[in-house]
């Protein structure tokens, strides 16, 4: 029976014991409320030093050639701040290493006859070059080309005194460009961007320390133990320490938004009037109506309450606090990197992100303190993350009534050290395969993007299979089960059976054509995703055909399969049997592809390569059949429009090619369930 | 009332620690067993006998995996509460929070027992006095000594007024004065006519203190009883209890 009095007990306790603790008050107290007047200070302060700083240097310009004119122009500019010239003709490469290591600050480029050209009447041009990103080169390519200017225009003006002309005639009008952005606005977006992040982080470091103080460390001390004495469901127990955490967090987030709006009102004053610049003053003016404060206060109730179930949740399973912090370190990332899209340009809060917690408050943040924003979403937002932590607060209440959890013995991850044993139990190799695809799928989804990138795509995808599958596959099976080749099953198969191989993937892949074609109706990929993919499946001459052939069809056929069939099957087998490992082997090879388009139909496709891999007792004819499935796919893009890129309705076909392919698709069950046989299955593959 | 029902008993409690796991562990098999009458009972057995399991389990913070235990006649699982209220547990590893004093912990407990502001301080004065609690009471328990905790958890556990004390080797890395105190204490809680459950390795204690003994060893009972009858059966009248226990297992 819950009673909410003796809950509120373990809350008030929980609470003045927390704020008890430095590390909690420095964290939950003192930094959100002096981080946002330091930041402006310091800011401003730097951002004004380096200017008068830069201004005060020396300017130091390269002239390719003497030449009496510029420099008389540049010493005329330069009169306050010195300026200091070299002549040296220099490559671009040479003019940027000096940049970087200070020597010059910009580079003037002009002709040999420069001064002939001008009194001779014909143009010619000099080129101030300098380096974006280094502020002192970019401050002096601006000082530079008006002491240039300058020399022109006076150029200009003499030669027209000579002639009698109208000197509005070469000068008819000016033109200025005025900035007419308030400065609420200027400093709203900037602060849009930047305001979310550290309001969640500032929310998310609240109940870190918090919910570690309650959990983790109460194990530590043996207080857990002592408390579960006392006359309380582990429940209250539960929540009075939430409501703790929960309030903790809630109140930082208060001092937090204080902080800000104190900022905004007082500190920024103090600021603009020292501010020699009206640049710095632009950079950190702004200012936040009291109705955002508390609008913003309200939706990260929410938001925090999801925090701190889920800290709590993840802080209850570590048996002190070095294990707790080592637990809590990937969920800190988990709420303070997504947060980090709302400085990407384009992301906006729509029905589609509100649905995803966390992020869709950030964009409301953002939505919110640039004074844009849907009451409709924002609602959604409340609802989506309230949900959320109504499901974390279930599971934490889970994890506290379990007595594994709250008494967890010392080394339950045990089967990670596999090579204590001399024989894994199968959950230990269930969690072991999990941990590979797991680790495999991590690295897919970074590296593989990340090479596909640097590459031209045929490497990135021919490293991909390498690096990325087949070698972390060879080293899982190797250290694990030792014997490779054994493992996988790589064994001559019958040559009925590599007939077989061919006759399903070229089935199979009819097959999948349809169930493609079917699901377009419901769902269907962008356009240009699919004209993308057709372009780099597609080859224009024999030779680039053979080499697409390798990289798609040869290296997946082994790569691939070594890793799915071979590493991941046998394990799934012997804990589910036939039919639900293959649908399970099916399913991770179709999460693999990495889009959500291709997970059913690559799923089916694994469902029978694993099939038949059971079935022949051999890894070669799912190899083989892996390599016919994609085999066809780019002979077909190559010699005409591929059916899986377009739309069903535009393929042509003409008949005997119809003809065919509906018969392989009518014969794709029965060739399929001739496999699905589970009687006399022996217990390993 | 109380008399008529027996303080504890046991009907083949298992416990399986990380049941279907690599670390199943069983702790206790089948202990069946009953303390029919109040007194200071010796639970001793080697290490990983389930001494701490058992205890645990007396005092509700683990539940056992199957059978029953019941707390004068009343199943401890179906009235956790209740039954948390008859028992005072102490072991080496119950903590105290660092960051309270004595007095603020005490008070804490007073509130979860329900026992009332002014009732919680007028036991606080007593037990202070008993224990001599009174010239460290308003300093932070992280400040405390091992013995000045170990008297502070003392007074944690009479705070609510029990009928059933267990505890967990709790003489373990006591000084010898502190030790002293607790045996006192222990002889008290006898001569009030408490039921005391006592775990320990230290069979001069359990000679000295104990009337019953029950002996645990790899998860069941091998023997139980009055300590001179047990000593008597097994030919060791008069002897040592260590010689006994060596004897057995």
């Amino acid at each position: 029976m819950f009673r909410i009095d003796r809950a509120l007990k373990i809350f008030r306790q929980e609470i003045s014991y927390m704020l008890r603790d430095k590390t909690t008050l420095i964290m939950m107290v003192i930094l959100p409320i002096i981080v946002y007047p330091l930041f402006s200070f310091v800011s401003a302060y730097m951002m004004m030093k380096s200017t008068s700083e830069i201004r005060k240097s020396t300017t130091k310009i390269v002239m390719c050639r003497p030449n009496k004119s510029l420099e008389g122009a540049i010493g005329k500019y330069f009169v306050k701040s010195k300026a200091e010239i070299i002549y040296a003709a220099l490559s671009t490469d040479e003019i940027r290493a000096g940049i970087i290591s200070g020597k010059y600050s910009v580079y003037l480029d002009f002709p040999e006859n420069f001064d002939s050209a001008i009194a001779s009447g014909s143009t010619c041009s000099v080129i101030v070059k300098y380096d974006r990103s280094n502020e002192k080169s970019g401050f002096a390519s601006v000082e530079t080309v008006n002491a240039i200017n300058e020399y022109k225009d006076g150029l200009v003006s003499r030669n027209i005194s000579g002639t009698g002309l109208n000197p509005s005639l070469f000068d008819p009008f000016d033109v200025a460009g005025k900035n007419i952005a308030t400065s609420v606005q200027m400093g709203g977006s900037l602060l849009a961007k930047v305001l979310p992040i550290m309001i969640i982080m500032f929310a998310t470091l609240g109940s870190f320390y918090p919910a570690i103080d309650v959990t983790a460390m109460e194990k530590e001390r043996g207080t857990l133990e002592t408390l579960l004495l006392a006359p309380v469901t582990n429940l209250e127990i539960m929540f009075g320490k939430f409501l703790a955490v929960f309030s903790l967090t809630m109140f930082s987030i208060m001092l937090n938004l204080i902080s800000i709006a104190l900022t905004a009102t007082h500190g920024i004053l103090l600021i603009k009037s020292s501010a020699a610049f009206s640049r710095v003053g632009d950079f950190i003016n702004f200012s936040i109506t009291p109705f955002t404060i508390v609008a913003i206060f309200i939706f990260m109730i929410p938001a925090a309450c999801l925090m701190s179930a889920i800290m709590l949740q993840v802080a209850i399973f570590a048996r002190n606090f070095k294990e707790a912090q080592n637990y809590m370190t990937p969920i800190l990332l988990i709420f303070m990197l997504p947060p980090m899209v709302s400085m990407l340009p384009g992301y906006e809060l729509t029905t589609a992100t509100a649905m995803i917690p966390i992020i869709n408050l950030t964009l409301l943040l953002k939505g919110m303190l640039a004074g844009n924003y849907s009451v409709y979403l924002a609602l959604v937002t409340f609802a989506v993350n309230l949900a959320f932590s109504a499901a974390a607060l279930f599971m934490a209440a889970t994890a506290f009534s379990s007595e594994a959890v709250l008494f967890r013995p010392s080394e339950d991850l045990d089967s990670l050290c596999f090579w204590r044993f001399p024989s894994l139990k199968i959950s230990q190799e269930m969690s072991l395969i999990t941990l590979f695809f797991v680790f495999n799928m991590a690295l897919l989804y970074f590296a593989g993007s990340f090479l596909q990138t640097i590459f031209p795509i045929k490497t990135g995808l021919l490293l991909t299979e390498i690096l990325l599958i087949l070698i972390p596959s060879i080293i899982f099976v190797k250290s694990v089960y030792g014997n490779f080749l054994g493992y996988i099953g790589f064994r001559l198969p019958s040559a009925g059976n590599l007939f077989y191989s061919v006759v399903i993937g070229t089935s199979g892949f009819v097959f999948t054509v349809a169930i493609t074609a079917l699901m377009s109706h419901f769902v269907s990929p962008p356009e240009d995703m699919m004209k993308e993919l057709q372009k780099s499946l597609t080859a224009g001459s024999a030779g680039e055909f053979f080499v697409l052939a390798v990289i798609t069809a040869v290296l997946p056929g082994i790569c691939e399969e070594i890793m799915f069939r071979g590493a991941i099957l046998p394990v799934l087998y012997k804990k589910y049997g036939r039919i639900a490992s293959c649908a399970l082997c099916g399913l991770l090879f179709g999460l693999f592809h990495l889009s959500p388009f291709r997970i059913l139909p690559t799923a089916i496709i694994g469902f029978y390569l694993s099939l038949l891999r059971i079935h022949t007792g051999s890894i070669i004819p799912s190899m083989l059949c892996h390599f016919t499935n994609n085999f066809i796919i780019i002979f077909v893009s190559s010699i005409g429009e591929n059916p899986f890129f377009s739309r069903p309705e535009s393929v042509n076909a003409t008949l005997p090619v119809a003809l065919a392919a509906s018969l392989l698709f009518m014969a794709f069950p029965f060739i399929v369930s001739r496999m699905m046989k589970t009687e006399n299955d022996p217990p390993t593959i | 009332m109380q008399e008529e029902l027996s303080p504890l008993q046991f009907e083949n409690v298992s416990k399986v620690y990380s049941p279907g796991s690599t670390q199943e562990y069983t702790a206790l098999s089948g202990i069946t067993h009953s303390i029919e009458k109040c007194g200071v009972y010796g639970l001793i057995g080697p290490n990983g006998a389930g001494k701490t399991t058992l205890l645990r389990i007396i005092s509700n913070i683990i539940h056992p995996t199957s059978g029953t235990v019941k707390v004068f006649g009343r199943d401890i699982t179906a009235n956790q509460l209740d039954c948390k209220r008859r028992i005072g547990f102490i072991a080496s590893t119950t903590g105290l929070y660092g960051r309270l004093t004595p007095r603020e912990t005490l008070r804490y407990f007073g509130e979860l027992f329900e026992i009332g502001v002014a009732e919680t301080d007028r036991r606080i004065a007593d037990l202070s006095a008993t224990f001599g609690l009174e010239e460290f009471l308003d300093r932070k328990n992280e400040l405390l000594s091992f013995g000045q905790k170990q008297r502070v958890n003392i007074a944690r556990c009479m705070l609510h007024d029990p009928d059933i004390f267990v505890f967990d080797e709790i003489t373990e890395g006591l000084d010898v004065l502190t030790s002293q105190t607790v045996v006192k204490f222990i002889q008290y809680l006898g001569a009030q006519g408490k039921c005391v459950l006592l775990s320990t390795h230290d069979m001069h204690l359990a000679d000295r203190l104990c009337s019953d003994i029950i002996i645990l060893h790899k998860g069941r009972i091998i023997e139980a009883g009055g300590l001179n009858d047990v000593k008597k059966k097994h030919g060791f009248d008069g002897k040592n209890i260590e010689d006994l226990f060596v004897s057995l297992i």
